[in-house]
């Protein structure tokens, strides 16, 4: 998008946040009941937006619904600020939400509107995480119907979810599930935790911030309340695994750029014909940079 | 318009920028449960018709049986009205008993469930007995102090929310300050 870029004087009577009063105040309604019942999802209208469905509305909506003149809001897609999506979702924030700042740091945001990642910085309690999710259903491998998956989330029923997993387990010695993995929130319905990688799960465990998420074409909004248990479904047997980027030798990968050992790490094809691995959060690269760059000026 | 470069009021309960502050401080108050939060400042209204003002419109049907907001703010609202058994918000009066039995949703559709709105005398106040809130969103244990709160309300409670994920959630209001009790929260104590 063009930075210069301003809405047509004509259009630039849109109310704060783009949406319409009663559009907000439906999506608010059904963001209390989302999180009275934690992991339910809870049906709303999902208005039309002026960009595709798929590109992020279902968390935009929920920005939206819910930013005002005091907040801070930081945007990503895959950990990065800068990517096509983040950039151009922030910038219509900018554009219909005069007052309210950006920022590309986790700890100065009030509002985190994300694609696919958790910030590795822990958050507060002061913080809301928004959620963009492409297929809010983690019951829709096994069952076609959505009127039957109301009635098993309801009855908690995931039986045929556990045989998936374990049909995994018979054949490749390994649950097959790199992202979206099925996670059971306060011990009764099952989440699509939205493409977030396994490393992110269990981040969401009695986390202290607020995580709500957004499907705008699917037309759900779900929540993990703070402090509340989301664990990854796995058989008692067989524990959970995330991705560990070791080595052929059993050393975990530093990232190419900062150094840092405790990051999700995005692999990269090099021009050589190599690979390298580096920071997927580029606020938290960043910082463990200036802070190496510190170190080395104060000896 | 909201927009905060206008002259608008902002402190009137019916303006778009106090309704989103409000809706801040409820969203907190729901993840928060059992934990004070205070209502922004607002010029033409208090507790109960602050919290319909924010939620409330033609989309839903509202039971107001004590008749705790004027009419003048019914028509403003522009709900629809219901019996108590219907209607998917209810507004009561905390010092009195509930004499009623709100809508617990659906298996397939909990979020069906009433949203009541409790008026009580005071959030502030310890005096009275102190409840424990236990559950999704608090860290340990919460303790919530309100005074005018009949307690019979908490047995009622227990009953709406017998079957989880069917249930009730309430909000609890004074004047200025909000206390939410969504359907998953354990409360003990209170024992008078």
């Amino acid at each position: 998008m063009n930075p210069n870029y301003k809405l047509p004087a004509a259009q630039d009577s849109y109310s704060f946040g783009f949406l319409d009063e009663f559009a907000k105040r439906e999506i608010r309604r059904v963001i209390l009941k989302a999180i009275s019942i934690p992991g339910y999802q809870t049906p709303y209208a999902s208005r039309e937006m002026p960009m595709g469905r798929g590109f992020g509305t279902g968390g935009l909506q929920l920005t939206l619904a819910m930013i005002g003149p005091d907040d801070t809001l930081k945007v990503i897609d895959q950990g990065s600020d800068d990517s096509v999506n983040a950039v151009n979702l922030r910038k219509f924030a900018e554009l219909t939400c005069p007052g309210v700042s950006t920022t590309e740091s986790t700890a100065d945001a009030s509002l985190i509107q994300t694609r696919h990642r958790v910030p590795e910085t822990a958050l507060r309690e002061d913080q809301v995480l928004n959620l963009q999710v492409p297929y809010p259903d983690p019951l829709v491998i096994v069952e076609p119907s959505e009127a039957r998956r109301k009635v098993m989330h309801g009855e908690g029923d995931y039986a045929r979810l556990l045989t998936k997993l374990y049909e995994d387990l018979v054949q490749f010695d390994e649950i097959t599930i790199s992202h979206r993995y099925p996670t059971r929130v306060n011990g009764h319905y099952v989440i699509d935790p939205s493409p977030i990688p396994r490393y992110d799960v269990p981040r969401l465990h009695q986390a202290k911030a607020l995580m709500l998420f957004g499907a705008g074409r699917e037309k759900k909004i779900y929540a993990v309340p703070p402090y509340t248990d989301a664990e990854p479904l796995v058989f008692d047997d067989i524990p959970f695994r995330t991705e560990n980027f070791h080595t052929a030798d059993g050393k975990r990968r530093p990232c190419a750029r900062c150094g840092a050992t405790d990051s999700f790490l995005d692999e990269l094809n090099l021009e050589t014909g190599g690979k390298a691995w580096q920071c997927s959060d580029t606020d938290y690269c960043n910082r463990q940079l200036a802070a190496a760059n510190d170190r080395e000026v104060t000896p | 318009m909201n927009r905060p470069d206008t002259t608008e009021q902002h402190d009137s309960v019916w303006s778009p920028l106090y309704q989103q502050r409000g809706f801040r401080a409820l969203m907190t108050a729901f993840s928060f449960p059992g934990r004070r939060q205070q209502l922004p400042g607002c010029s033409d209204a208090a507790g109960p018709i602050c919290i319909a003002a924010i939620l409330c419109d033609k989309e839903v049907t509202l039971a107001d049986p004590e008749q705790l907001i004027p009419s003048a703010d019914i028509l403003r609202l522009g709900i629809g009205e219901a019996d108590t058994g219907q209607a998917s918000f209810i507004i009561a009066d905390g010092s009195q008993p509930p004499a009623f039995e709100p809508t617990i949703g659906t298996l397939s559709e909990p979020e069906r469930g009433a949203t009541v709105i409790v008026r009580v005398a005071s959030l502030a106040d310890s005096s009275d007995f102190p409840l424990i809130c236990r559950g999704p969103g608090i860290d340990g244990q919460q303790t919530l102090a309100v005074r005018g709160l009949n307690s019979d309300w908490l047995q009622a409670r227990t009953h709406w929310n017998r079957n989880f994920p069917m249930g009730v959630d309430l909000i609890l209001v004074d004047d200025t300050q909000v206390v939410a009790i969504p359907r998953t929260t354990h409360i003990s104590g209170g024992a008078n």
